[in-house]
Parts: structure tokens; sequence; C-alpha cells
């Protein structure tokens, strides 16, 4: 079909610098060309800045010539406005380029009306359309002819294969109950209409929906441990209002490029970054300083900073005492914070209103009268005059006539605080003591300064201390609540951002949520009840918008879940490894062939997709699937609940229900949206907990589209929490924030195995999307290499590029080293993404990630808020030469 | 049409279009552009004779790539070729460069033709076929080129590239908004002349998701490009060579230790 391609790499003059070689084999073996070397040299630090100064205009040198431009452009049928969409939080606006219905280039819209966001978009969206006309497109349904996972199937029509899903569900509704099957959907804001289609579905049938933002991993638990919150993340244009960027567990430069710009705006107005990461990244390498930390112990580092901040007298006290519960008063006896009905005699204050009809009213101790004192939840502050302590120990009488020690939280936090002095925390992470020291003093100093946290940081076992401890150390400095500080972790499309209840759900009734880590696991002894989980288990998968069976953690678990299923759907444009090994697998249309709405959590611009082309072959949306299922099963259901709306409806349908004086879509129409981006209804710059700190409302913000109540339990004192009293943070001893021992650390020996995991997401794929892509896959060379530092590499007798094999006692796969100096010795990092196809054998990283459940994030339920967030990166194993 | 049907037809010579092109009308690509989207490309200041030049902020670029795959996107260059592409510092890409102190480091270094003023390649062309423009563009005739090869033996930036045979397409169909170059022709970057014509940056510059990429008439005094020459200087490539190259690169910022 082909002739083979002309290759820069075989370039007879030997000039070609890097080129990647036309076959798409990797270049790493390459003797590095002395010529690339000389042009690099302009990189060299300030090498010439002066050189050519002033020289800027030449005399013109070409003739006075006719015009030629040697170039003839191409016309094309039509340009089309519509949003990139794969999981990656970009939320990009692209224009795609048609002639005869085919994408031929997409190209960033640029058209944000806030211009620092333009050009929105990286090199992955702009290859998309060899995705949409690749070779991997499904073409039309498939039922399978082989055994699972064979990839045999044979083409079906539309109405057989929805007949065949239509009766299994049915039956499978009729012996165990329709929330036997599983729906399983990735995060929302990219797409809340065919997303919404599934949690419709699930709503008129009563089958359960699955969880993606817990179940991915992202949901960074010391968030609704600490504010209550889903999350909350500053928006990344005001990355450029701070002074100081710290930068943990996260490769902005790579996995956030459309937004890596704002780093370099706030460094030319003079703002310091420092980076915290075990690899030395991209973002690394542009940083002021790295400091190179040992994986999983982030939270050693942060205590050793706020250590050294309190040491130093650079904390903001006030700050403490005003927005979080330090001065609140805790039962030495019981571990309970005391509340005023227990005492025998408290001063009223004023301020013992409460926030919500199920809250307590809390005490504090005022220096000024020497006398407990009733803080309620309604407000934060203190009653005016009161003087509340943040350390001593004081005796209080009950109302029972007993008499009991009480301290307050603060006193209990910074005894642990006091444990972590830089010293000690240079033993666990590495990093040493005299750096942790200035960069504390630099942080708590050049304000405001933000916290920039990402998965490489939150994906551990006990990621939620490690984001309490980062919480802590912006809190006391007073950066939260302002523009250019805060606490931010950049993890997915996962916030619903609009008001989605009509479309979602119905009038009276929900879609049932089983996290999907339940789906993978079964059951947990420590299962919140509030779950869920089906009485006769999962009998059936309809998976969308997910390679689930290589994305999820602990594949060979998974895949014996799946053995028991007595049907896997999988709907997806492309036939990636978990679409073929469904039973049926429907054709979907990619998001430049349908109608949709979008939003994410990193800037606040509502978008819709737009068709570019016609659907690809057979390929419909998901509301149309989902209709025409059932019409099959349940007709009348079927014309009450889904027939009657289409994709403009839907949208049309959560744009109103928002469009009121407060709501979220003020102003905000479905023909506005075709005209471009409409901001949402929110302060400009967008910054988390505003209101709670300027106007001393209580947190927590609500986080859509929970009822506010449920995430009130999560802080049930209406503060910062950094002291938690429930029963299990108490029976587990981490009722503050400090430094675990990684989890998987006492399931494989360290000794046995004595390497971490690492599996970062990828600068050239969207988690799998893109792994087949071929223009990314020349560039990237197409060979997963295992990242290693030369002294482990040497241990093992492994060279650079050797066949390797990657194992623990979950799985093994089989790959290529890749020996770099980048790697910290102790870790081997394998990027997250690639398809099974290109590892020389094995499912993929995934095939070693833990599915562990940790009873903390049990202990409250709310789907994707309070839920068992995946540790991928807890994570042990050891690499031989295969 | 499936792909291979459409790809059959053009290894046979046929044009897949024929017959169509009577019917379908197209619209320049640029005029098909939202309004804001085309504002957004737009070439800022433009003098009476204009003469174009590129800044490239070192420090800014990410090594992304987003600017190599938008111009074989726009240009329609085949696999296995690229008109633009990134240099990375390290032995591999992505991986860091250690110097003699065990120091990392690790930068991109995005490369395209340079638009020499005084052209090594235009200069060894036995037939003309590479030209200067009359706006400081180096170009390539493709109906002049013999396919000797002798610029890029001349060319000290290793930026041009062979038509060695049927070039190869990912999707099989002619994509971007230029006409791919025959079999045995020589090809390279051509500042997106085409855009030019109708007042827009190249695309790369368009599609720098960092802004590292500056573009503009090096004979208007007001464009950006030229202030910001004035200020930060900007380095030519291999300046020894006496190309003069109207493409310059700012270095990578300072850095402040802790």
């Amino acid at each position: 079909m082909t002739t083979p391609g002309p290759s820069q790499a075989t370039d007879p003059a030997g000039t070609d610098p890097a080129g990647p070689a036309a076959d798409g084999t990797d270049t790493a073996d390459q003797a590095p060309d002395p010529s690339r070397r000389r042009l690099l040299q302009v990189l060299g630090a300030g090498a010439g800045v002066a050189a050519a100064g002033g020289a800027g205009v030449v005399a013109s040198t070409s003739p006075a010539e006719s015009s030629s431009t040697g170039e003839e452009a191409l016309g094309v049928d039509r340009v089309v406005r519509t949003t990139c969409s794969p999981n990656c939080t970009g939320s990009c606006g692209q224009l795609a380029f048609v002639r005869d219905d085919r994408v031929v280039k997409i190209q960033q819209a640029a058209d944000f009306p806030d211009e620092v966001y333009n050009p929105r978009g990286c090199m992955k969206g702009l290859s998309f359309h060899h995705n949409i006309h690749g070779d991997d497109r499904i073409q039309t349904p498939l039922i399978r002819t082989g055994e699972r996972g064979s990839g045999e199937f044979r083409e079906a029509t539309w109405d057989e294969v929805l007949d065949r899903i239509a009766e299994e569900f049915a039956r499978i509704g009729d012996e165990y109950g329709y929330e036997s099957i599983h729906v399983f959907g990735q995060v929302p804001g990219s797409g809340y209409v065919h997303k919404g289609a599934n949690y419709r579905a699930c709503a008129t049938l009563g089958m359960s929906h699955g969880t993606s933002f817990d179940f991915n991993g992202d949901l960074p638990m010391g968030m609704p441990i600490t504010f209550g919150v889903q999350n909350a993340e500053h928006e990344t244009k005001d990355w450029a209002n701070s002074r100081f960027l710290l930068i943990v567990g996260a490769n902005p430069l790579d996995t956030r490029i459309p937004d890596a710009h704002f780093l370099f705006d706030a460094a030319d107005r003079g703002a310091r970054l420092v980076v915290v990461d075990p690899v030395f990244s991209a973002t690394a390498a542009k940083a002021d300083s790295w400091l190179q930390i040992a994986p999983g112990t982030d939270a050693a580092f942060a205590l050793g900073m706020v250590h050294a901040i309190l040491e130093e007298d650079l904390a903001d006290l006030d700050f403490v005492r005003t927005y979080t519960d330090g001065a609140l008063l805790v039962r030495l006896d019981t571990g309970k914070r005391l509340r005023a009905e227990e005492l025998a005699s408290v001063e009223d204050r004023g301020q013992t209103g409460r926030r919500a009809e199920f809250d307590e009213v809390y005490v504090v101790w005022d220096h000024g009268t020497d006398r407990p004192t009733a803080l309620g939840t309604e407000k934060l502050g203190m009653p005016e005059g009161v003087d509340a302590a943040l350390d001593g120990t004081f005796e209080v009488d009950l109302v029972d006539g007993g008499r009991v020690e009480v301290v307050p939280a603060w006193s209990l936090v910074a005894a642990e605080v006091e444990r972590w002095s830089p010293e000690r925390s240079e033993e666990v992470t590495g990093v040493p003591a005299d750096l942790i020291r200035r960069a504390a003093r630099a942080y708590a100093t050049e304000s405001p300064a933000a916290i920039l946290m990402g998965g490489g940081s939150n994906h551990w076992f006990h990621g939620d201390h490690i984001g309490r401890a980062y919480a802590l150390l912006a809190t006391v400095t007073g950066n939260i609540g302002r523009s250019g500080g805060g606490f931010s972790v950049y993890v997915g499309q996962y916030k619903v951002r609009l008001d989605t209840s009509p479309w979602w759900t119905l009038e009276d009734r929900s879609a049932p949520i089983v996290p999907s880590i339940y789906f993978l696991r079964g059951r947990t002894e420590t299962m919140h009840p509030d779950i869920p989980y089906p009485e006769h288990g999962f009998k059936a998968l309809f998976c969308t918008f997910a390679n689930m069976f290589v994305q999820s953690p602990d594949l060979n678990r998974l895949y014996e879940t799946l053995e028991g299923l007595e049907m896997i759907v999988v709907a997806d444009p492309i036939l990636t490894e978990t679409a073929k090994y469904a039973d049926i697998v429907l054709p979907a249309t990619t998001w430049y062939e349908k109608t949709d709405l979008t939003a994410t959590p990193i800037h606040p611009f509502v978008q819709i997709q737009q068709p570019a082309i016609p659907p690809v072959g057979e390929s419909r949306d998901e509301l149309w699937m989902w209709q025409e299922i059932l019409r099959r099963i349940d007709p009348d259901l079927a014309e009450e609940h889904v027939l009657p709306h289409s994709a403009e409806d839907a949208v049309e349908m959560m744009l109103a229900a928002g469009d009121t004086a407060d709501g979220p879509t003020r102003g905000m129409t479905l023909e506005g949206l075709r005209e471009g981006p409409m901001r949402l209804n929110v302060p400009d710059p967008e910054v988390p907990f505003q209101r709670q700190v300027e106007e001393l409302v209580p947190f927590p913000p609500r986080s859509l589209p929970a009822p506010i109540e449920a995430t009130q339990r999560f802080v049930p004192t209406g503060r910062i929490e950094f002291y938690k009293e429930e029963e299990r943070f108490l029976e587990r001893g981490e009722t503050v924030p400090t430094h675990l021992t990684p989890h998987d650390d006492g399931v494989h020996d360290p000794q046995a195995f004595p390497l971490t995991l690492l599996s970062p997401h990828s600068k050239w794929r969207i988690h799998s999307t893109y792994s087949n892509n071929p223009w990314l896959q020349e560039i990237h060379g197409n060979r997963p290499g295992v990242m290693i530092h030369p002294e482990d590499a040497r241990a093992r007798g492994i060279r650079d590029g050797d066949e390797i094999d990657v194992f623990n006692g979950r799985g093994q796969l089989g790959a290529w080293a890749k020996v770099t100096e980048a790697a910290r010795p102790g870790s081997a990092t394998l990027h997250e993404g690639w398809w099974p196809r290109f590892f020389r054998s094995g499912k993929g990283v995934n095939e070693l990630t833990t599915s562990e459940v940790n009873p903390i994030h049990e202990i409250h339920y709310v789907a994707n808020m309070w839920s068992p967030s995946t540790p991928w990166k807890d994570c042990r194993c050891e690499v031989r030469r295969a | 049409m499936r792909d291979n049907d459409v790809l059959g037809t053009l290894l046979a010579g046929d044009d897949p279009n024929e017959g169509r092109a009577a019917t379908v009308e197209r619209t320049s690509a640029i005029e098909a552009l939202p309004p804001a989207s085309r504002e957004w490309g737009e070439i800022d200041a433009r003098s009476e004779s204009p003469r174009w030049g590129m800044l490239v902020d070192t420090e800014r670029c990410i090594g992304c790539w987003s600017c190599a795959v938008i111009c074989r996107s726009e240009n329609d260059v085949a696999l296995g070729m690229w008109w633009n592409r990134i240099l990375t510092g390290g032995d591999d890409l992505d991986t860091p460069s250690v110097d003699e102190h065990g120091q990392m480091s690790m930068d991109w270094l995005p490369l395209a033709c340079q638009h020499c003023d005084d052209a090594p390649c235009e200069k060894v062309c036995p037939t003309a076929a590479t030209y200067t423009n009359d706006e400081g563009v180096v170009l390539v005739d493709a109906d002049k080129c013999i396919g000797c090869r002798y610029c890029m033996a001349a060319c000290p930036y290793g930026v041009r590239v062979f038509n060695w045979g049927e070039p190869e397409k990912a999707t099989g169909v002619e994509e971007g908004m230029v006409h791919a170059r025959p079999v045995g022709s020589v090809e390279k970057c051509s500042l997106c002349v085409h855009r030019l014509a109708e007042n827009q940056e190249p695309s790369c510059v368009v599609s720098c998701p960092a802004q590292a990429r500056i573009f503009g008439d090096l004979n208007a005094p007001d464009s950006h490009i030229n202030q910001l020459i004035q200020d930060r200087g900007g380095d030519q490539l291999l300046g020894e060579k006496g190309t003069e190259p109207k493409v310059r690169y700012l270095p990578p910022r300072r850095r402040r230790s802790l």
C-alpha cells in the first residue's frame, strides 16, 4: 500500500539533527550528531545575548521581484469550532478544517475572550484527525466470535446488537436486578450530554453507575478531609500572579501544555519556581530549583517545611485561629472535640449559631476571661474580643460532674510538626535539611505563594496525608483564598461545573452510584454502608469513554472480575484493548462528530462540541445508543425519559437550570456558545475559598452535584480541619497530618522488590488515548522505556535499550530499559497509557499497580468526593534483564 | 469512500476529487475562520516591503512539538519527514544531558529553515529552484527541482528533506492546506507563504501553546519582533557561517538558587 517513506534519518547529507526514523523505531541508538551539538550551543546559559543585539533590521538582500509565493493554498468545505475532550482537563477550543467530510487539519480556535488563554491546544489535539480517520477506528457494530480478548469479531447491524443487548440486560434485570449492570464512563466535564446520558439511563432503569475521579486515583482525599470539598483549584492563569510556585508531583510542562506558559509568565514577573519530584522532569529542568524527593514522602517534606516556618516564627497564627479548627478544644480522654453542651458552664459571646441543623457547638479557650467559650459553625473567626488559645492544657467541668483535660487542636497538630525537623525530614525524603529550610523561608516570605500538586503526590495509599500536609503548609502561611496563592491539586476534568440535575437525574430518582473500585475487587470489610453495592454482585458491564481494561489498577484482579460477567459491552470510536475484550462493540462517535457541552476545573469557560463531519462509518453517539436500548427494554420508560430528548435539548436543559442570578450558567445559551466560549458565573480570577477568607463564610463551598449537607459533614466544624475526630481516624492514629510509610512496603518486601514503580502521565498521550497516533508515534519512538538510574542498571547488568522484565507479586510486563540520570536511584518510571500491543509482553504497567482501599477513604461516602482513591504510585517492583 | 479506495485511486494517478471539482466550491481556509480565530493569527505590523523573520524564545519552548505537528498538518508533509522539528539537549528525546559535574539540564531548540539572507542552498542550486522571494522567504519551486540534493548538502542546518518515493500518509489522503510535493523534489519550511499572502502568521507561530514564537516584519519598526530584538537581541544559529538567518533565538533565563 505504501512505498517506504522518505527518511530524514537516512538523509544523504548526514545533517539530520534529530529526526526520528521513518519507520518509527527508536532513535536512542543513534550517536548524537555533532552538528546538533553545535546548534544547541545557543542554549548555553546566557550565551551571546548581546552578540546580535541591536542588529534587528538588516538591509533586504532580496531582489525586487514579483511576489511569487511558490505555494497555492487549498480551500476547505468548512471550518467548524469544537472542543477537544480526551480527559486531559485542557478543554481546548479547536477548529476542524473539513474537506469531503473528512477532517484534514486541526488548529486551536484561539478565541477565548480572556486572551491569556489563547491558544489552548497541544500537539495531541492537533493530530487527532489521525485518530478520527485512523486504522483503529471502529466502523460498524461488532459481535465477538472467538474467545474473549481474541479480537475475533464479525460485523453486525445496529438492530442485531441493540436487540441482543436489550434482551440480555432485561434478563439480567429480571434475574438479579438492574443494579447488577455496571455502567462505566469517564470524568463528566469533558462531555456533560453523553456522559450524562449514561447517568440518565441508569436512573431510568436502576443500573449502577460507576465512578471515575476516585477510581482514577485523582480524588485528592486531603481536600475533603481538610476543606470539605471534592477539590478546589485556582484557574491556571492565576499562576502568573504568584511570587513563589511550589510544584509538587506535577509536571505541567508535559501534562498541562496549554497552561505551562503561565509559569513563564510568573517567572517573567520575578516569581521563583521550585519543583519537588523524584524524576528530573521537563518542569524540573525549567525550574529555579529541583528538589529530588524520595517517592511517596511528600508529607514528611511538607511537615519539615512547616516545622522550619514555625521554628523561624514565620507562621501566620492569626490565620490559623480565624479559619481553622486550631483553637477548638479537644478532650484528652476521648480524643473528641469538646462540645459546649458537655460543659457545666460555658461563656456565650454571641457566636454560637450553626451552619446546619446537624452541627454542634464547639468550645475554645479565651485567654481574656480564662474561660471556655462556645463557638458555633455559622461563621468563621472568633467572637468579638475573644483571644483564643492555640496551645496550653486546660481543665473543664462537665455537666455530668466530671473534670477533663482539654487542649486546642492546634497543639496536637503542632506536636506532630515538632517531630518533623528538617533533619528528620531529610532522612525520609532525601532532600537536604538545609534546602528544606531555605525552601520554607522563601515560601513563607515570597508571597503570595502557590502550591501546585499533581497526581505524582496524590496517587498514594496515604496520599490523603500528603494533601493534608501541603494544605497545612499553605494555611500556616495564610496562602489560602488569595490570588496567586493556594493549594491546588490539578487532577482531571472531574468537576461538575453546571447544574446537571435536569439531565442527569429524573424528577423522582437518580442513578445508584457504586465506586468502580468495588466493581473491580468486590466489597471490602470497611465499605461504607451507604454504598448501594448490588445484592447479587455485578453481572454485566457497559463501558463507555474508557480503555478500562488497560487503564484500571490491578489488572489481573480486574480480569478475574470480568470472567464472572455475563455480558460486556464496550462503546468506543477506537478498537482499544478494552473493546477487543468485549462481547459486543458499539462504534461511537468522536467529539468531531457529535454535540456536547464541556467545562473544566482549570479554566472557567464553558464550550460546546459541534459536529464537524458526519459520524464516521456507522458510529453513533451514546445518547442514541441508550435511546435505542431502552426503547427495546421498556418502551414506556424510554418514551417518558430519554426518547424525547436530543443532545441540543440536553445542553439547553442544563444551561437553563443554572441561568439564575447566582447560577453557574447565568446568561448562557446554546446560541451564545455556538459563537465561542463563555465564562462561568465565577469571580475573575477564580480563587477557591475567597468567600470563606474574605467574608468568613464557613467551609465548605458546595461541590456540585452533591447537596451542601453531604459535604458539610466532611468538616463538621465548618472550618479548615487539621484535626479529625471520626472514630476511624482515632483508631488508626491519623487524627493529624503525618507521614506514613507507603502501603506497598508492607505488601512487597522492599528487599525483594527494591524499586518504586512510578507511572506518571506521558506528554505524548492522554492516558491511553493517542497511544496509536501515527504522528506522535513517529516523534516519541513508539517503544515503552522504563527509566532507571545508571546505578540500579549496573547492579542488575542492564544497559540502555536492553529488554527487561518488570514484575511484582501482582503482575509482570516486558519492556525496554531507558537508563538515565533523570531517574532517582531506587525507582523505575514507566509512563502510563501505553497500549499492551507496544510491550514485549503483559497487559501494561497496571498489571503491577494496586487496587488497595484505604479505610480512611470509607469513613464517609459521597461518590467521587469522599470515596476510595486509587494509589497507582504506591507500588514496589523489581527489574531484571529478560 | 474508504481510505484504501482513496489511496488506490491516488496511486493509480486518478484524482479522487475528479468530477467533484465542478460541483464543490471551496472556500479559502483563512476566510472560513471564525472572526476571533482569524484575528488571533493576523500579522501585527507590516511595512511596504516586508522582510519576514522569526524569534524563538528557548526559555518558553517546552519541546511539545505542537509547532512541528501543525506544520506537518498545514503543509501536508509526509510521514518520515519534518519541516520543523525540536532538538533536545539530551541524548534522547525528553532525557537530560549531564555535564562533567553531573549537573543535568534539558532544553529544546525548534529547528526549521532559517531563511538565511545569504542562503547557501540557493547558491548551489543548479536550476534556481531554490530562490528567495521579494519578502525574504527562501522557497523551493518543486517544478524546477531536479532532485540533485546539492542544497541539502549545502544547508548547515539540516532542515531540508527529500521525497524519495510516494509520500506516505497516515490516513492515505491529501491533508493540509497546500498540495504535497512530487517524488524527487526537495522541500522545507516555506514560512507558510500561502498564509502570509492572506496576512496570517505561519502555523507554527499561531499554534505554539507556550507562545515561544514571535513572527513579524523585520522592516516594520513597530512590529513586536523588532521591539523584542532591540530589547533582548537573539542569537543566530551557526552565526560564524555568515548565512545571516532571519530566524533568531532567545536564550533561557538565568535561574536563582534557593
